[in-house]
């Protein structure tokens, strides 16, 4: 232990490889100073571990109806009651983890890239790349991220895909405006001049020097951003554009409870429950990371 | 002696500011040249114009015989470089020192970048434990070692300096400046160094260009300099507040 120890903190690492682990190490460390960013993480482990081993932790099939068993209040045998067609609550929950993820991973590989291409590119090269590249930016920005996504959803068609395509058509505006934001501060910056100097092109710059530098923070704000993707998730399955039935996605497992609100609680409780807690973990780690990835 | 650069009625303005006017020199072939004046003068942006950073200029600039556009074809990287003022800000600070010194060899397909790398961590009197490092885990003066290793593993002929020293303690400056020279007599380097500082010039060049106002208004010796042998009232000023501030550090 110390030996691994002793390796990490090195002040002189021997490869680069150690070099990496390091820095590793000394962000776990500054991330670990930080118990609310820790009670993120866990949060998200949890959600992780819940959508790897659902089969295993639900209690009941998620999508097998009984009808003789509908809206029963929770018990020893249904923990959080059954819904209007008598399925499992906590069994839907438990894979709606699943829906909930693949939405965030699919929103995230299309729109962190995009926002970052467009964001360093129209940064560095200012003039009429950043103008054009901008103006297009203001026009998604200019609307409403559920309105336009709605808009999307309506011409594509409902269904999960389509849903992540409209979220991640409305989201990248911000990432690329703080991508250029990033871009502007180190284009100009002594370390880039020295690339520059020794007969780097424009491409390997923005890619291998500049890219770097903004990564960071658009960490940050994906993982910032996660509640929100979840949330116009969850209102896309609630207005019944998203997830299609019998899907187990909580944003249509709340529209479905809705009727019951009065009576029978549990059947939006839970879902909206499970929302809140998801989003808040993203958030505290987010803001966890932000100080942790900052610190030069 | 052939002359490594000549510069010849170069004018730099930015918008309505006049920036440089009219300035001429000639550098030959393994000497040092200093270009000194107070922060304004214009004097870095001479630099930056004949380094390539700086593209708008007009005048005419020869380098190694070659008179060169704004746009620099990358052979001219390998023959001038440049050590920047501050290396706080030079070094990436989410690359190592490894990766800094990598990306020249890589961009200008050297090869065996390990040998090459060892060898510039080397010539700079740093040894192989500091090759893995992050920036912020360097001191000041190893940093701007790491800066002059990143200028060096190109084997440039003429090297541009931006007050390499201005940032450090005046411990490590002295340290830096010896280096350079060591560099200098090893490598047979053509320098121009850029300061407000006359000792600092004094230090490697034998030749100084006094500046103000965008304009060179005095170039001489150090020899003649440090005999007096000055016509310009603005240089004798200089000199005297150079002598002052010495005499003030070594009063101390």
């Amino acid at each position: 232990m110390s030996g691994l120890y002793a390796y990490l903190t090195s002040e002189a690492p021997a490869s680069r490889g150690q070099a990496r682990l390091a820095q590793a190490y000394r962000r776990w460390l500054a991330l670990k100073a930080n118990p609310l960013a820790l009670t993120g993480l866990a949060i998200v482990v949890i959600l992780l571990l819940a959508a790897a081993f659902a089969p295993l932790i639900a209690t009941h099939d998620p999508l097998a109806q009984n009808l003789d068993q509908r809206l029963l209040a929770p018990s020893a045998k249904n923990w959080f009651g059954t819904d209007a067609l008598g399925r499992d609550i906590f069994s839907r929950i438990v894979h709606g983890t699943r829906v909930t993820l693949v939405i965030v991973l699919l929103v995230v590989i299309s729109v962190g890239p995009i926002g970052l291409l467009i964001g360093t590119v129209s940064g560095y090269f200012g003039g009429w790349t950043d103008r054009v590249l901008m103006r297009v930016t203001d026009i998604f920005l200019a609307f409403p991220r559920l309105v336009l996504a709605l808009a999307f959803v309506a011409v594509l068609g409902p269904g999960i895909e389509n849903a992540c395509i409209a979220i991640a058509l409305t989201a990248w505006p911000p990432y690329a405006r703080v991508a250029r934001a990033e871009t502007m501060v180190v284009r100009n910056s002594d370390y880039i001049a020295a690339v520059r100097l020794q007969g780097a092109s424009n491409t390997r710059i923005v890619l291998k020097h500049i890219m770097p530098v903004c990564i960071p923070s658009l960490i940050v704000r994906t993982t910032l951003d996660m509640a929100g993707i979840i949330l116009t998730a969850a209102g896309l399955g609630f207005l019944g554009l998203g997830a299609q039935p019998p899907m187990p996605e909580w944003g249509a497992m709340i529209a479905n409870g809705r009727e019951y609100i009065f009576d029978q609680w549990w059947v939006a409780t839970f879902p909206g429950l499970a929302i809140c807690l998801v989003a808040l973990g993203f958030n505290l780690l987010g803001d966890g990371l932000r100080d942790v990835l900052d610190a030069r | 002696m052939n002359d490594a650069i000549t510069v010849s009625g170069l004018d730099v303005r930015f918008g309505a500011s006049h920036v440089v006017k009219d300035v001429r020199f000639t550098v030959g072939e393994g000497e040092s040249y200093g270009i000194v004046g107070e922060s304004g003068s214009g004097k870095s942006t001479i630099l930056r114009a004949l380094s390539g950073l700086n593209r708008e200029w007009s005048g005419s600039i020869t380098i190694a015989g070659e008179p060169q556009k704004a746009k620099r074809p990358p052979a001219f990287y390998r023959q001038v470089q440049m050590v920047f003022q501050d290396p706080y800000g030079s070094l990436h600070p989410r690359m190592t020192v490894d990766a800094t010194l990598a990306e020249p060899v890589a961009i200008h397909g050297l090869g065996d970048a390990d040998n090459r790398i060892n060898r510039a961590l080397a010539d700079v009197g740093l040894d192989g434990g500091f090759r893995f490092r992050y920036p912020h885990q360097l001191s000041g003066g190893q940093r701007q070692r790491v800066a002059i290793a990143r200028a060096l593993i190109l084997e440039p002929s003429i090297l541009l300096l931006d007050e390499p020293t201005s940032a450090l303690d005046v411990s490590i400056q002295a340290e830096v400046l010896n280096l350079l020279s060591d560099l200098k007599g090893a490598r047979g380097l053509t320098l121009v160094l850029v300061s407000h500082n006359l000792a600092v010039v004094g230090h490697l060049c034998g030749r100084v260009a006094v500046m103000k106002e965008g304009q060179i208004v005095e170039e001489a010796t150090l020899d003649a300099i440090r005999s007096g042998d000055i016509h310009e009232a603005y240089t004798r000023d200089l000199v005297a507040a150079s002598r002052r501030a010495h005499g003030a550090i070594t009063a101390c």
